[in-house]
């Protein structure tokens, strides 16, 4: 009987992409909290330096959740994975 | 002979729809989450123009989640099926031995116990027979 479900490619971009979405959460829910003002703050990165940071970031959680299947429930492991990388990043002042 | 005993299916009970109901949770969530990053990076392309070429790749990689899981569901829904017609087709074998070998017992033929060799031949004769018979109402058709 096969215990371990495996690592494949589609698993590996379905849950880089959710944890991508997780990392950008992070990102953008102080826009949204803060949306009665405009945040016009000049700090905020640049689009690309953004999307670098995230897709780089998570291919660890890419790479952890790999062998998880593709369902609503696993993804939204990968997302909370995403979004504690981007934190981590933060404090550790990676971006 | 207890049919349903050789194939186990697990009954629905109370914790798989709590599963279940866990599962849909999950995709809602998982749907506001995606919501609310397109939401917020379309926030602030209004301020920053570039930002919409992260708008775009936000809305393909929603495009992108959402296939992918609908072909899992699609996927898991025809094993099921697939599942479920060999068991119809194991289930009518057993209740047509079970037929035989009563009428083979009226007649004073002993039933044939599960380690003798006659059990597994006559139950892959019955078994061929279903199967020719299927296929052929099949040609007719």
């Amino acid at each position: 009987m096969q215990l371990e479900l495996g690592e494949t490619w589609p698993r590996f971009f379905a849950h880089w992409i959710a944890a991508c979405f997780g990392h950008f959460l992070k990102v953008v829910l102080p826009l949204i909290t803060d949306w009665p003002f405009p945040l016009l703050s000049p700090d905020f990165p640049r689009s690309w330096s953004v999307l670098l940071f995230a897709g780089t970031t998570s291919l660890l959680a890419a790479l952890i959740n790999a062998n998880l299947p593709v369902t609503a429930r696993e993804l939204l492991k990968s997302v909370a994975f995403g979004m504690a990388l981007n934190a981590t990043g933060e404090l550790l002042k990676l971006a | 002979m207890e049919f349903d005993s050789l194939i186990s299916r697990p009954e629905p009970t109370r914790l798989r729809a709590f599963g279940r109901f866990i599962n849909s949770v999950c995709f809602v969530l998982l749907l506001i989450v995606m919501g609310t990053v397109v939401y917020g990076l379309f926030l602030r392309a209004q301020w920053e123009r570039s930002y919409f070429i992260a708008v775009a790749i936000a809305v393909f990689g929603v495009i992108a989640l959402l296939l992918g899981l609908a072909q899992q569901e699609i996927a898991a829904r025809d094993k099921a099926t697939w599942r479920a017609m060999a068991e119809w087709q194991l289930k009518a074998t057993y209740a047509k031995l079970a037929a035989q070998w009563a009428e083979g017992e009226k007649a004073g033929i002993p039933t044939p116990t599960v380690d003798s060799s006659a059990y597994y031949e006559q139950l892959m004769e019955v078994l061929i027979q279903d199967m020719q018979r299927t296929s052929e109402g099949a040609a007719a058709r």
